[in-house]
């Protein structure tokens, strides 16, 4: 399978967080989610990708043969929104359209104006409101929009749904879908999200991060099946606490996480198995990854 | 064009706040100073004008580039609109540069007409503060404004402020290496922050 | 296309099933493509991901074939092979009915009896 982004022992360096080395490849055609809490490097890995923000160590190669992300048109093919910062606070609508024009061939004015309209942001009368005075659902509808009416072949967005309402979080997911089936293979989109529970029926790769590193990654299914989910009585947990990667013991029954490799050893000690989702896989890996951290 | 045209319509009661200001202040001066022309008042007060259409033009095509520098991931986020901007404003300074050349001749046709520190002091707006302001002051609006206030103050109001050629070459180099000094300095900033 | 998004049954199985439906029953005819694996995902609102996997299942069990840049296409379905395909179904629900009968101590010949009473009355 071809990659849109790949990187190699990816660093960046701070005074107080050091991201990576990070070697990430990621699926050309799919929607990717970046999950992890606050604080585990997210924001930072797509502002080095996007070349936001300079990498201290490694490099990127993005569509399979640039290097350099200043080379060429490679900016312009990438549609990316930032959590916070993105436009001065001091615009209205109708200046990031005039930005977004000045700045990016591939931008479609009206089909900009649409998608505010559509996501119930920036209408008549309100077009010279600034973002200082939207709400931050509006304002992240607003960049949605700028980006959306953008030509593109990567998007790269970070916690495009944290702030959305649960009916424009589902719009939002039929914009990606839509995006997608647009590009029939060859359109690709990048999302972080420490909330993946509404996002999870748009996700089909998975890159999972903690502390600045990237602890596990794969396309959701196959992911899902690398791990189980257990269950059973305490006396059971007791005789397979060797196999168990994390786990919760209640009075009354005990739950933990376990490698898809164990699951015979569990079932013959009469634990119940099932194969995780994707909310449930990341819950216990981000705390094996604390426990392990500890 | 359109942009520009729109730039300059946003800003439309900045430019009556100041042009009623400049006025003001030149009715104010011709009472104070009954010696000096209405010709040399009405060219000051052009001048001063129109240097301030150039400057919101410029920060409006500045604001952009500097952003992209310093500020918003939008411009961070972008690689041809640095190129595309120069080029423009290459040829809004050239044009800028151009029209304030034609009012400086104007100046020096008519110098007899003038009082004798005028001239200087013509060239000092066009130096120090057209020049680097557009680009550095692009990025702090109100700082700008105030500059400019008081730009405009002093041009009308102090006519007998003895300023030579000299001191006017001077402080075209020590502006210009500040320019250039703070550039790098935003840029660097750029580079290793965040 | 009926998709559950609560049921036991993962929804890639789901789709895989009503599709194989769809292809035994000669709705869908061979030479037919199955729709685009991203414009299903976009209609089911489901990850693409999800309906690839449902498409390799189906390839996987020969009823259609992956076409280079063109998507699935159905396969010519041979009779005896569909014949065969159900009988195995057959036999899957019978071992599993024996199963639960043989918890309760039904004999073999109570459910015999039990699929003569339930074929009358369907």
């Amino acid at each position: 399978m071809d990659s849109v982004i790949v990187t190699k022992g990816l660093v960046k360096k701070y005074k107080k967080f050091t991201l990576g080395p990070v070697d990430l490849e990621i699926p050309k055609g799919f929607s990717t989610a970046l999950i992890g809490a606050n604080g585990a490097g997210k924001t930072t890995l797509l502002d080095t990708i996007c070349g936001i923000i300079a990498p201290s160590k490694g490099e990127v190669t993005y569509f399979g043969e640039i290097t350099d992300i200043e080379e060429g048109e490679t900016k312009e093919r990438i549609g990316y929104l930032a959590a916070q910062g993105m436009y001065p606070m001091s615009w209205p609508p109708f200046d990031v359209a005039v930005a977004n024009k000045l700045g990016f061939n591939g931008f479609d004015e009206i089909r900009y104006w649409e998608l505010c309209e559509k996501y119930g942001v920036a209408q008549e009368g309100e077009r010279s409101q600034t973002l200082m005075k939207m709400s931050d659902g509006n304002r992240i509808r607003l960049c949605l929009a700028a980006v959306f009416a953008r030509d593109t072949e990567l998007l790269v967005l970070d916690e495009p749904g944290s702030n959305l309402d649960p009916l424009m979080r589902d719009r939002l997911c039929g914009q990606f879908r839509e995006y997608l089936e647009e590009g029939d293979g060859e359109k690709t989109i990048v999302f972080s999200t420490h909330n993946i529970a509404d996002m999870e029926n748009v996700t089909d790769y998975a890159v999972l991060m903690y502390n600045g590193a990237v602890i596990e990654s794969g396309f959701v299914s196959d992911l899902c099946e690398r791990y189980l989910l257990v269950s059973g009585e305490k006396a059971t947990f007791d005789t397979v606490k060797r196999s168990l990667m994390v786990e919760d013991r209640n009075m009354s029954t005990c739950f933990g996480f376990a490698k898809a490799e164990e699951r015979e050893t569990l079932e013959a000690a009469g634990a119940v198995v099932e194969t995780p989702n994707l909310q449930q896989l990341s819950i216990f890996l981000l705390r094996y990854a604390e426990q392990q951290n500890s | 064009m359109r942009e520009l045209c729109w730039s300059l319509w946003k800003q439309r009661w900045a430019f009556l706040a100041f042009g009623i200001l400049v006025g003001f202040c030149g009715w104010m001066f011709y009472l104070v100073l009954p010696e000096c022309s209405v010709f040399e008042m009405c060219y000051r007060m052009a001048f001063v004008l129109l240097q301030m259409v150039f400057l919101i033009l410029q920060r409006e095509r500045f604001q952009i580039v500097l952003r992209k520098d310093g500020a918003t991931r939008f411009y961070r986020s972008m690689t041809h609109a640095w190129e595309k901007e120069q080029k423009r404003i290459l040829w809004l300074d050239l044009f800028c540069v151009a029209v304030l050349a034609v009012l400086l001749a104007v100046g020096l046709i008519f110098r007899n007409e003038f009082s004798e520190t005028l001239l200087p002091f013509a060239m000092v707006v066009f130096f120090l503060i057209y020049m680097p302001a557009s680009r550095i002051m692009a990025c702090v609006p109100y700082v700008w404004w105030m500059l400019e206030i008081a730009f405009a103050a002093v041009f009308i109001f102090v006519p007998a402020l003895d300023i030579t050629p000299l001191l006017c070459g001077g402080t075209v180099v020590v502006v210009g290496m500040i320019q250039v000094l703070l550039y790098r300095f935003v840029r660097k900033l750029w580079e290793t922050e965040d | 296309m009926k998709i559950l998004q609560n049921s036991e049954i993962p929804i890639y199985k789901q789709i895989a099933m009503q599709l194989k439906e769809e292809i035994l029953s000669g709705k869908l005819t061979a030479g037919e493509y199955l729709p685009s694996i991203r414009g299903l995902a976009k209609d089911l609102k489901i990850s693409v991901i999800t309906t690839m996997k449902a498409y390799e299942e189906l390839c996987a069990e020969g009823l259609v074939t992956s076409v280079q840049g063109k998507g699935f296409v159905v396969n010519p379905q041979d009779t005896a092979m569909i014949r065969e395909q159900r009988l195995r179904e057959v036999e899957d629900h019978l071992l599993e009915a024996l199963e639960a009968a043989k918890t309760i101590g039904m004999t073999v010949e109570e459910v015999k009896d039990l699929i003569t009473v339930l074929d009358h009355a369907e």
